[in-house]
């Protein structure tokens, strides 16, 4: 196969699974939004599944082959400029946490936990042997300032939310043309927190205490209201905290429904043609027509 | 000597590098729009509470100087910037407590409200 017919089956590829990933996270989008009154965890499961779906989209386009021809030889190299770009955040901070691993020090009584002074707040991550770093500001937390965090870091390891938080940012790389996906992955990322803290105030966090910490650990860079309308995702946290609703873990029932959801609306997705084809290929070229 | 510098403070440095050892009126000469001598020495006696400057008595006046020589600082300026650039990204890539924490002073003090109703109706 020439350079050209790569390029030109990738595009098409590319922009079929582009579109129907509009498709597939505004649906994620719906679900989460009839779940408003259900917990955070079933809300994340649901954007986890959203996700999930979107690299089943790119492998049903390049099985089935471009449906849609289109002449702009350009579209592929700028695609994977842009997978470049998205994914060195990621691939930069794993490094930064290989060596923030080597250089903080190990608490004596809890294997997995570690001290820093490099950061601010307690971070956690990996998922065979999970870490948690604790700042070194937490020696002057109460003993239960200290649980809560805890409790909320250990959350986030039992629900494997690191793991998703990678995956999700690998498939924002992917699809890094689409606003939509990078807009669900704040989503996603505010429920995993909401999630964790409903973890950490099940197992005693009392709430006006934890929230007191979580605001503590702002760090004030001057009035940021128009980035994020309705508040910052640290408030919307604070509030939920403080306010009476429902918390809880995903129920099993809730993951296997929104995993055979997301399966079967890729599924359909996936072989549905993106454009009703005519007798031959659709071909859209810049310049005019024969 | 970790203690991050104010605006000023840099400024100060900044001279004090350039000249080697200054006294408080060469400070003020060189600075835009200087505050008054008591407050530049104020600001420079912090410097030296922190460590970023020494001085000693020549004649009636005090001369300050850097403590650490220029390259030395501008090296570990540089491996602060560093750990400072992995500090970051390395938050970012793992599930931070606090991830997203830039807050604007009014939402700020609207939470902190909301906290100290919240510890009212505790009690």
């Amino acid at each position: 196969m020439s350079a050209p017919d790569t390029i030109s089956i990738l595009t098409g590829v590319l922009l079929d699974a582009g579109i129907k990933s509009v498709c597939t996270v505004s649906l994620g989008g719906l679900v989460a939004l009839l779940l408003q009154k259900g917990s955070a965890a079933q809300r994340h499961a649901v954007w986890a599944c959203s996700f999930a779906s979107l690299p089943l989209l790119v492998l049903a386009a390049a099985q089935r082959g471009p449906e849609i021809a289109l002449d702009a030889p350009f579209l592929a190299p700028c695609w994977l400029l842009g997978v470049g770009v998205a994914a060195l955040p990621p691939l930069l901070g794993l490094l930064g946490l290989a060596r923030l691993r080597r250089e903080a020090q190990p608490d004596s009584n809890t294997p997995g936990l570690l001290h820093s002074s490099a950061l601010h707040g307690p971070i956690t991550w990996g998922v065979i042997r999970p870490i948690i770093v604790l700042p070194a500001r937490a020696s002057a937390w109460t003993t239960s300032q200290r649980a809560a965090a805890l409790a909320h870091e250990r959350a986030h390891v039992r629900r494997y939310d690191w793991a998703v938080h990678m995956v999700v940012w690998l498939v924002c790389a992917l699809f890094w043309f689409n606003p939509l996906v990078w807009l669900a992955r704040r989503k996603l990322a505010l429920e995993a927190e909401h999630a964790a803290d409903d973890a950490a105030l099940a197992e005693g966090a009392q709430p006006v205490e934890y929230a007191s910490l979580l605001l503590s650990l702002h760090s004030n860079n001057g009035p940021k209201t128009g980035l994020h309308a309705g508040g910052s995702p640290l408030g919307c946290r604070v509030r939920a905290i403080l306010s009476p609703r429902k918390r809880g873990a995903a129920r099993a029932g809730v993951l296997f429904l929104g995993l055979t959801l997301c399966t079967v609306v890729s599924a359909a997705l996936g072989t549905w043609p993106t454009w009703k084809r005519p007798a031959e290929n659709l071909t859209c070229s810049p310049g005019p027509g024969p | 000597m970790s203690d991050p510098l104010s605006r000023r403070e840099r400024q100060i440095m900044d001279i004090a590098y350039q000249l080697g050892e200054v006294a408080v009126a060469d400070v003020r000469d060189r600075l835009e729009d200087p505050p008054s001598y008591s407050a530049v020495r104020a600001l420079m006696g912090t410097l030296v509470e922190k460590g970023h400057l020494e001085h000693h008595q020549m004649g009636r006046r005090y001369v300050y100087k850097p403590r650490v020589a220029a390259e030395e600082a501008s090296t570990s300026a540089l491996r602060r910037l560093v750990a400072t650039f992995f500090g970051g990204s390395a938050a970012r890539a793992a599930l931070a407590l606090v991830a997203d924490s830039e807050i604007a002073p009014e939402e700020l003090a609207a939470l902190e409200a909301a906290i100290a109703r919240a510890k009212g109706g505790e009690r």
